[in-house]
């Protein structure tokens, strides 16, 4: 049984008190350590050699600034780069850029092989923390790139390894952000910011519902994702699932339908299952 | 572990008494007649295995159930009179390894829908799903409903194998089960033989499914909470999904999904990829339990 390092840095790494900030992994700012790193592995067959490394392009728009402020400040990239840098193995190196995008998304390019933190999604995460009034609109907007990022890291596992997944990528994608911040660490406890960052992840979620409905935009019932209110409830389902009796609160009263509720314990149980498997041999 | 029925539709998305319209999401097969394509379409075996932990011993055996509804008579009758749930537990006994004897039954279930039983290990074909689809496909004008609805009831059950899989072998699926299964049934029917060729009735199996999918989805109007927070995906989504792996499967003898709108192009352009995707997934995944 491989010993869980992910979760356990999650846990070190939040409990450093950063200014405002909370959880993130924090590197120094404009990515310095992470830049110097030199491939160390040259063909993908050597399997471990690659690192993470960080780049902040420019900003120009102000919701792209005010974005890469709130990384940038907090070290975002940095910490999830070292995270991953300390846990799994890459066969080459992997940019991860924060970058102007003119949209809030985040993506992997699996032809570049490059993950991608927009400013303007860490702006828009933020703006939506402080229209809800959170006390530290910083803190959950933080926590809730963090989600993001394991989601693309998800899909980066995906090429890298050319792992076997089914169902949809994207959910699939999910399913890896929410194991890697809901498993307990080798203490047997989950982090409570941790746990938090998967709820703000959620939260965005119901956000851009909202926000399409208001915007009358239909519901793509095409696309590769999953409907944003569904990822809400896929979300609430494994948080509650990897732990009922903490999260008993979020089924029901117009949270999680009961219907669903009762079968996430199981449904955590074979994600949890499922991607400990896929990436048993890709830690380090 | 939870004992869950794993039913192919949302019980929420059923409409009661599915003797109209097209009620429930199901996943239709095509017809297939009573000669047994399924078995030509069965993955390929991949050769003697060796051992493995199972040790593959265990036969699929049909039970057809007695009905008593109009609806499940004719649903009976359909399946009996074409030895539908023969042929298929035929090609699973003659490709899968299965760790213990597996019931495949046809019944009367009081709703169109099938299940996979992971705590009794069955799998149940519900008359009433094989005579909604019979109804669809008659008021659809197809030619031969009856043959329509015979290669649904293929894919559903296909499904439902998927469903199986997980839970014999333990299988590490990730998205959504409820997906995983119908692509099982996708890669099972629009997997081509060693000939090279897909059979022109398993391709039409699965495109009435996504038909199916697509009269129940018409049926409803708003999505409430229990249908987003379903385990399935929406009926309208599954449409598109299977009309993906159709295309994506085979770009070329396909494009008419396309041309016709019957799949946007944001999405066809990535369905090839999506395709190859869960072409590697469930054929690395049911690798070792081939016989």
């Amino acid at each position: 049984m491989r010993t869980r390092i992910l979760p356990i840095l999650a846990v070190g790494l939040i409990v450093a008190g950063c200014g405002g900030g909370g959880s993130e992994e924090k590197a120094d700012s404009s990515g310095n350590p992470a830049a110097s790193e030199t491939p160390k592995a040259d063909n993908p067959d050597a399997g471990a050699g690659g690192k993470m490394t960080v780049v902040y392009d420019d900003a120009t728009s102000p919701e792209a600034i005010n974005g890469k402020k709130l990384l940038q400040d907090n070290k975002v990239l940095e910490e999830l780069a070292a995270d991953i840098n300390a846990s799994l193995k890459l066969p080459q190196d992997i940019p991860l850029h924060g970058s102007q995008c003119d949209t809030a998304n985040a993506f992997w390019s699996p032809s570049k092989k490059m993950v991608v933190i927009c400013y303007e999604d860490a702006d828009l995460s933020q703006q939506i923390f402080v229209k809800a009034g959170d006390k530290d609109p910083d803190t959950s907007a933080i926590g809730s790139e963090e989600a993001t990022f394991y989601h693309e890291a998800g899909h980066m596992a995906v090429t890298l390894y050319n792992l076997p997944i089914t169902g949809r990528e994207e959910d699939a994608a999910d399913q890896l952000a929410a194991y890697i911040l809901l498993t307990p660490g080798d203490n047997g406890k989950v982090d409570a910011e941790s746990v938090q960052a998967v709820k703000d992840f959620a939260r965005t979620f119901a956000a851009y519902a909202e926000i399409k409905t208001q915007m009358g935009r239909a519901d793509n019932m095409a696309d590769e994702h999953s409907l944003d209110q569904q990822r809400v409830y896929n979300l609430v389902c494994w948080i509650y699932g990897s732990n009922p009796e903490a999260n008993a609160d979020l089924v029901g009263n117009g949270g999680l339908p009961e219907e669903r509720a009762q079968r996430c314990p199981d449904e955590w149980q074979k994600m949890s299952h499922a991607w400990s498997t896929l990436l048993d041999e890709h830690w380090k | 572990m939870g004992t869950r029925i794993l039913p192919l539709l949302a019980v929420g998305l059923l409409v009661a008494g599915c003797g109209g319209s097209g009620g429930g999401a199901e996943q239709k097969a095509s017809s297939s007649g009573s000669s047994s394509p399924a078995t030509s379409e069965a993955p390929k075996a991949k050769g003697p295995e060796d051992t493995g932990a199972a040790d593959g011993g265990g036969q699929m055996t049909v039970t057809y159930d007695d009905a008593t509804t109009p609806e499940a008579v004719a649903g009976k009758k359909l399946l009996q009179d074409n030895k539908v749930l023969e042929d298929l537990a035929e090609d699973i006994n003659q490709t899968l390894k299965l760790p213990i004897d597996i019931p495949l039954h046809g019944s009367q279930c009081g709703q169109a829908n099938a299940f996979w039983n992971p705590s009794e290990k069955t799998v149940t074909i519900c008359y009433e799903i094989a005579d909604m689809g019979q109804q669809i496909f008659t008021k659809a004008g197809d030619p031969d409903p009856t043959s329509s609805a015979i290669g649904f009831e293929e894919a559903i059950f296909y499904h439902e194998a998927g469903h199986m899989a997980v839970t014999l072998y333990n299988l590490p699926i990730t998205g959504k089960e409820e997906d995983a299964a119908d692509q099982l049934a996708a890669y099972i029917l629009l997997t081509p033989a060693d000939n090279g060729k897909v059979d022109a009735e398993s391709v039409t199996a699965v495109k009435n499914a996504a038909r199916a999918f697509a009269a129940s989805a018409t049926a409803r109007s708003e999505l409430s909470a229990a249908q987003m927070a379903d385990e399935h995906s929406l009926d309208e989504q599954r449409v598109y999904n299977l009309q993906c792996w159709i295309y994506g499967s085979n770009p070329e003898a396909n494009a008419d999904i396309v041309t016709s709108g019957g799949l946007p192009e944001a999405r066809a352009q990535r369905c090839p990829d999506e395709w190859k995707q869960l072409e590697h997934a469930w054929s690395t995944l049911l690798d070792e339990h081939w016989k």
